[in-house]
């Protein structure tokens, strides 16, 4: 993990962990305002594979992950994920498509959120996969 | 605090024709709820006349003895007088009101701020307000308000865009509505800045604050630039020839292009791109640029590079466009190629 493809905050012990995967540095940097001022230790990856990277140093996180993103798409990124981990992370699907529910549905993800969201919509649902995980 | 209103059935007549926009500035209604804090207050959304289609706030603002009127009330200023809702129907623009600049008496407590709303088209659709108990205006207030009713704005042009895109993939427009995803990728920071702001708002920092509004604010310009283009590439309207720079329409499709070319592992390299100034119609031009850059990609999937340059033809007479594919190395059958499309050149004086 690098400067570059991570950015943690302060290790506060028991914080929530989630790991934003986007290629868009607007969006990734957006979802860390919102979350750390919500006391979420937020851990950026340009791309799945800083994600896969990221993640082998990790025992417990949400994986929030864009669908549509070069090298590796988040359909294959949460197959690689299950893959490696089992249900080691709880996995969320983030996309601007206009069929997100069955775009879900159809690679394994169960939860989901529509670009573009609210603050309100992200908390509900890394809240559901903190509940998911427990 | 009285007002003018309909009656219940006209209410709910109103309140189902202005879905789209109750709907769409729900979450802004929230946020600048939420920016006012712990000041007794009320965020209201109106429509073009001036009648209140939706309150959010305090409940001693929406629902108390002196509550601000509520859905159907008709806040119009020449019968409302200065008020939040009617004076930036009136004004068509911002406007401020500080206590007993109000006519209605009952809000002479408070500081009220209002702009209005534009469809895409620019008409003037509706209006939005906030109105804080206290007469010390906030700066940070009002630059929530704007960015809110610009957020709002954004929302009905991308409720536009569901409508062309359904248009779209009736014709097997695959590309056109995978761009439709990025395009409307550009405007989720966006919300998501608008949003931390209106909660930073409401626990001071006002500088942060202004700077997450301001980010938010870039976005949802960038958004209805790329929404706005393709809205014309999704269009199959023809317009009369007018002076265009071809280059400019080469750099907004490559910038369009962008998350298409990553994804498809593709260069899109603009070498070479001269200012050459056409005469033509701009979404002519636009879709024909748009269809030969997007089937080059297609051509240099997989670790090519789709080369795009402009210049004037050897003649002097015709603007070029060339876009040229070079294949990934390895591609079975592939071969560099090169589209080239032309217009006539803007003479000087035209």
């Amino acid at each position: 993990m690098t400067a570059e493809t991570a950015r943690t905050g302060p290790d506060r012990g028991a914080r929530r962990r989630v790991v934003v995967v986007d290629d868009d540095e607007d969006i990734r940097s957006s979802i860390a305002a919102a979350l750390e001022a919500e006391d979420w230790e937020v851990v950026e990856a340009p791309s799945g594979a800083a994600a896969l990277a990221i993640l082998d140093g990790l025992e417990r996180a949400v994986v929030l992950t864009d669908y549509r993103m070069p090298d590796m798409d988040g359909a294959r990124l949460g197959a690689e994920i299950r893959a490696r981990h089992d249900d080691a992370f709880r996995l969320v699907l983030m996309t601007a498509a206009r069929d997100v529910e069955a775009l879900a549905a159809r690679h394994g993800f169960a939860l989901y959120l529509g670009k573009p969201f609210g603050v309100e919509d992200l908390l509900a649902v890394l809240e559901q996969a903190v509940r998911d995980e427990q | 605090m009285k007002a003018e209103a309909l009656s219940a059935a006209e209410t709910e007549r109103l309140l189902a024709r202005e879905a789209t926009m109750i709907s769409a500035a729900r979450p802004y209604m929230a946020a600048l709820s939420r920016a006012a804090g712990s000041d007794r207050h009320a965020a209201m959304l109106g429509d073009a006349r001036g009648l209140v289609l939706d309150v959010v706030g305090d409940r001693e603002s929406v629902h108390g003895p002196e509550a601000v009127p509520g859905p159907g009330a008709l806040l119009a200023e020449e019968l409302g007088g200065a008020n939040g809702i009617g004076t930036p129907l009136a004004e068509r623009g911002y406007a401020e009101l500080v206590g007993p600049e109000h006519f209605i008496g009952g809000f002479h407590a408070f500081t009220c701020q209002g702009a209005p709303l534009h469809d895409p088209s620019g008409a003037i659709v509706g209006v939005i307000s906030t109105s804080v108990r206290r007469l010390d205006a906030s700066a940070r207030l009002r630059e929530i308000l704007l960015c809110a009713a610009n957020g709002i704005e954004a929302e009905l042009l991308r409720a536009r865009l569901e409508e062309d895109v359904r248009r779209v993939l009736a014709g097997s427009n695959e590309a056109l509505a995978r761009l439709r995803d990025d395009v409307i990728q550009s405007f989720a920071a966006a919300r998501v800045r608008l949003d931390v702001a209106a909660r930073r708002a409401a626990l001071g920092g006002p500088s942060y604050t202004l700077a997450l509004v301001a980010e938010a604010q870039r976005g949802i310009d960038r958004f209805r630039a790329s929404a706005r283009l393709w809205r014309d590439l999704a269009s199959d309207e023809v317009g009369a020839p007018t002076g265009i720079a071809l280059d400019g329409t080469v750099r907004e499709v490559a910038d369009l292009l962008r998350t298409e070319a990553a994804t498809a592992r593709v260069e899109l390299a603009l070498g070479g791109v001269e200012p050459v100034r056409i005469v033509a119609d701009g979404r002519t031009v636009l879709r024909d640029v748009f269809a030969a850059c997007v089937s080059a990609i297609d051509a240099a999937a997989g670790g090519g590079t789709v080369h795009v340059w402009t210049r004037p033809d050897r003649a002097g007479a015709r603007g070029v466009v060339g876009v040229e594919t070079e294949p990934a190395l390895g591609v079975a059958g592939a071969a560099p190629r090169v589209a080239r499309l032309s217009y006539p050149l803007e003479r000087q004086g035209e």
